[in-house]
């Protein structure tokens, strides 16, 4: 190998350095997707810019290191997050306005001088579209949607930071709801920002099915709490496996990451999803309060139903015990009207035989009256005896007998000298 | 007089008393004794009847109290 073989690197560099200049003498808009972004401590924006694009059945990503200068930086950021309501983050494909610039000291890097929102605004809802499609395809859309809450949903597994203010916002509202409802909550670390979220979340969600699975007692649901601080990092919550992992849970999902401008993939795979976590512990509350005043309306349906029921068994029963007590009457008036039939008889009967006994007695004083000789006597008549015995026959009577007058309170011996027999009427 | 007598036993005395009265052949002591028997037994019968109705008058009085 001689001295006059080969050129320097400097020379070589200096070349291509030519080279690029001249056949990029201007700015030039390229799609990206951005692989790593960082600001570093002067201000200046550093990215790693791929393109995963086959390109001539090349499987090797393309991929360029792009700058944002401070200057640019606090314009660019701020438009960014105004139009799109996120922060630019890993994974987001972007349209940048970008001067090839080299350097024989740095390489290759590309000065980002525009940024086009609305192409990442359109690429994420291009990439979201995407998503729902194939999950629709895969059946899996609507798996986790059709499972329900059960009637009073107490115990749940929630997938937040501990750290977050939504998190301690949700549980400081659920814990101190006024009607005393008490919640079980089991907290499920996983970061809820960044390019690592999807992952943290999808590890959070195996640990709670172990967990469930190995429990006594099992939770109602799951939750995903993020609380609100920052826009960005939303773009998490459409990423596919995460929704496949959401909606495929045997338990249903609960979703609360605390945006209000933007519905995710997520929210939409999800078996509840609310905007806030202070809303969902809301939700939570009005759904057992719900249950609670249903069961409430319940009792007081029964007891009226009850109440009403009972009145009408009530007033059936007095109707029935009034009739008895018609009936009853009719019946005790018909028998004593046969009691008093049967004791008028009685007495008539007795009185009957009482009058026909006086009438015997009357008679028999009659004839004892008539029989009595000396009743006659003491009316100036007189009776006649022979031999001491009353004469009642004066045929045996013969002249010469002797016979006895008796009249009051006198005895006349006599003797008989004449009997002259006279006819009938004759004196 | 015996008190104890039945109604019926008194009146049918009382029947054989006026027999004995009405038959002529009996003597005149004897019948003056038979006629106060017989004014006795017809009180006695007439007391035994009015202690009939007074009873009589006691049970319709029961019956409506």
């Amino acid at each position: 190998m001689s001295e006059n073989k080969g050129i320097n690197l400097r020379e070589l560099l200096s070349r291509i350095r030519r080279s690029i200049a001249a056949s990029f003498p201007g700015s030039v808009w390229i799609k990206a997707e951005i692989s790593s972004i960082k600001t570093n401590y002067s201000g200046h924006c550093y990215m790693d810019l791929t393109d995963r694009e086959d390109a001539g059945g090349q499987d090797v990503p393309a991929v360029a290191r792009a700058v944002v200068w401070r200057s640019s930086w606090r314009i660019i950021s701020a438009y960014f997050r105004e139009v799109t309501g996120e922060d630019l983050e890993v994974g987001m494909s972007v349209l940048l306005k970008v001067q090839v610039s080299y350097s024989e000291a740095y390489g290759l890097s590309l000065v980002v001088n525009e940024i086009d929102p609305s192409f990442t605004l359109g690429e994420s809802e291009r990439l979201r579209l995407e998503v729902i499609s194939r999950l629709r395809s895969e059946g899996m859309f609507e798996m986790n949607t059709q499972l329900e809450l059960p009637a009073l949903p107490r115990r749940f597994a929630v997938i937040s930071s501990p750290t977050a203010a939504g998190y301690r916002d949700f549980v400081k509202h659920l814990s101190e709801n006024e009607y005393g409802f008490h919640f079980d909550i089991t907290l499920f670390q996983a970061p809820m920002q960044g390019s690592s979220a999807p992952d943290g979340i999808i590890d959070a969600l195996d640990k709670v099915l172990e967990t469930d699975e190995s429990s006594v007692e099992h939770f109602d649901a799951v939750m995903i709490i993020r609380g609100g601080g920052s826009k960005s990092d939303l773009a998490c919550f459409d990423d596919y496996n995460l929704a496949v992992h959401v909606a495929q849970f045997p338990l249903p999902v609960m979703i609360a990451v605390g945006h209000d401008i933007d519905y995710h993939v997520v929210d939409m795979v999800a078996a509840v999803s609310v905007k806030t976590p202070t809303a969902m512990a809301d939700y939570l509350i009005n759904t057992v309060l719900a249950r609670v005043q249903r069961v409430a309306e319940l009792a007081q349906r029964l007891r009226n139903a009850v109440s009403l029921r009972i009145r009408g068994e009530e007033e059936r029963v007095s109707r029935i015990s009034a009739s008895l007590v018609h009936v009853v009457g009719g019946r005790m008036r018909n028998e004593s009207l046969r009691l008093n039939n049967y004791r008028n008889r009685c007495m008539n009967a007795m009185g009957n035989a009482i009058r026909i006994q006086y009438s015997r007695l009357d008679l028999l004083e009659k004839r004892v009256a008539l029989g009595n000789p000396y009743a006659i006597l003491s009316q100036g008549y007189a009776l006649l005896y022979k031999d001491d015995r009353r004469l009642s026959d004066f045929s045996v009577l013969r002249k010469g007998d002797e016979m006895t007058v008796a009249g009051k309170n006198v005895k006349i011996q006599c003797l008989v000298t004449d009997i002259k027999r006279l006819d009938n009427g004759e004196q | 007089m015996e008190s104890n007598k039945t109604y019926e036993e008194a009146v049918t005395e009382l029947e054989q008393l006026v027999r004995q009265i009405e038959d002529p052949s009996n003597s005149l002591t004897q019948i003056e004794k038979s006629v106060a028997q017989a004014m006795e037994l017809i009180g006695f019968c007439r007391e035994k009847l009015k202690e009939y109705e007074g009873n009589m008058e006691k049970l319709a009085n029961f019956e409506e109290n």
